[in-house]
């Protein structure tokens, strides 16, 4: 049920994102890392699920805070003249790469547990 | 029975969650790959600094190609147009000595200053006038400068012959029949050929007076002397080439 209704909203997002009109560039660059932001969430909660403290509150109180606050980091980086946001990109990249590194971590091991049983059925 | 149903609420509120999330992750996605796209050629001010200076360069080549081309496009047209000039300037100078050499023989209509003298036949005089008179009389106005000449109205051209037949006929191009009064206009320098014609004793106007004859001659300022209307035809002369 979970799988259909993710696969569904990606089909909606799609047409969604081919429908909406373009934004001005300028706002592009918010947008970008906001979307880099909840990517993180999404990876995040991913990990937390196999971690088994995934809490609903959380995961959606993260995606959109990260983001907006990923956004806020980025204007103030503007008015600075300073890349702030190259520093919110490092972060989140980085727990994206350790979330992903948790997930496949997981499922390698799901995988050579499965093939054991399979050795040691067969051995018996 | 109660564990069943909350665990479905609890994963349908996570389902629709998870979708709500997908969709706003994958559509801001598919505007983000969008935008992207198009500014990429359109908005300079997002360009980094090594893109600008790739598209300055190949915008100066393209700028450069399209100035040389400009040139030499230039450059043609100015070949054609002092072309153009050339033609225009030889057309007028071959139409101005076409008109010319028309007016010359005759072909085209003329004005100017000039005299008129009238020749009358009458009966105190020693004879009536014959072609020689008037020979005489073109010959001296012309010696005067006289650059057209016509005799009641018939231009004279360089071709003009005027015969007295055995009975006293004044023919003029062998079939136009001159009569008394002869008007023979002429246009060139009017005190010219006025001074020519009335020279003491030997002038044509002392001599035809000399023998009784009735002449008359004034200046006119504004005579017309029209084309001669006959044909033009060049049956033996050849150009020497």
């Amino acid at each position: 049920m979970m799988i259909i209704s993710i696969i569904v909203g990606c089909i909606l997002g799609v047409v969604i994102g081919f429908i909406t009109p373009t934004i001005p560039y300028t706002v592009s660059q918010y947008l970008a890392i906001a979307i880099v932001a909840a990517l993180d969430s999404v990876f995040g909660g991913i990990a937390s699920n196999i971690k088994k403290n995934f809490d609903m509150k959380v995961f959606i109180s993260g995606f959109f805070v990260n983001a907006i606050l990923a956004m806020l980091l980025t204007y103030l980086g503007e008015k600075l003249n300073v890349d702030i946001y190259l520093a919110a990109i490092i972060v989140f990249v980085g727990r994206m790469f350790n979330n992903l590194g948790i997930i496949r971590r997981y499922y390698l091991s799901k995988i050579s547990e499965k093939s054991k049983k399979i050795r040691e059925k067969d051995k018996k | 029975m109660e564990e069943k149903k909350k665990i479905n609420k609890a994963t349908l509120v996570l389902s629709i969650v998870s979708g709500a999330i997908a969709l706003v992750l994958i559509a801001s996605m598919f505007v983000q790959f969008r935008t992207v796209s198009e500014s990429k050629e359109l908005n300079i001010e997002g360009l980094r600094d090594d893109e600008l200076r790739t598209q300055i360069a190949s915008y100066k080549s393209k700028y450069e190609e399209t100035m040389e081309q400009y040139n030499a496009n230039q450059n043609t047209i100015n070949e054609y147009e002092t072309a153009i000039n050339e033609n225009k300037e030889t057309t007028e100078l071959l139409d101005e000595e076409i008109n010319q050499a028309k007016s010359l023989l005759g072909l085209t209509d003329v004005k100017g200053s000039g005299v008129i003298v009238t020749l009358t036949d009458t009966e105190d005089a020693l004879y009536t006038y014959i072609a020689d008179d008037l020979i005489m009389l073109l010959n001296e106005l012309k010696y005067a400068g006289a650059e057209a000449i016509s005799i009641n109205d018939n231009r004279i051209i360089n071709l003009a012959d005027i015969v007295t037949l055995n009975d006293g006929l004044i023919i003029l191009y062998g079939d136009v029949r001159l009569t008394s009064p002869y008007v023979v206009k002429a246009i060139g320098d009017p005190t010219y050929l006025m001074s020519t014609l009335s020279i003491k004793n030997s002038g044509y106007i002392d001599q035809m007076k000399a023998n009784g004859m009735a002449i008359d001659v004034k200046q006119d300022n504004n005579i017309e002397i029209g084309a001669y209307t006959g044909d033009l035809d060049i049956k033996y002369l050849k150009e020497v080439e």
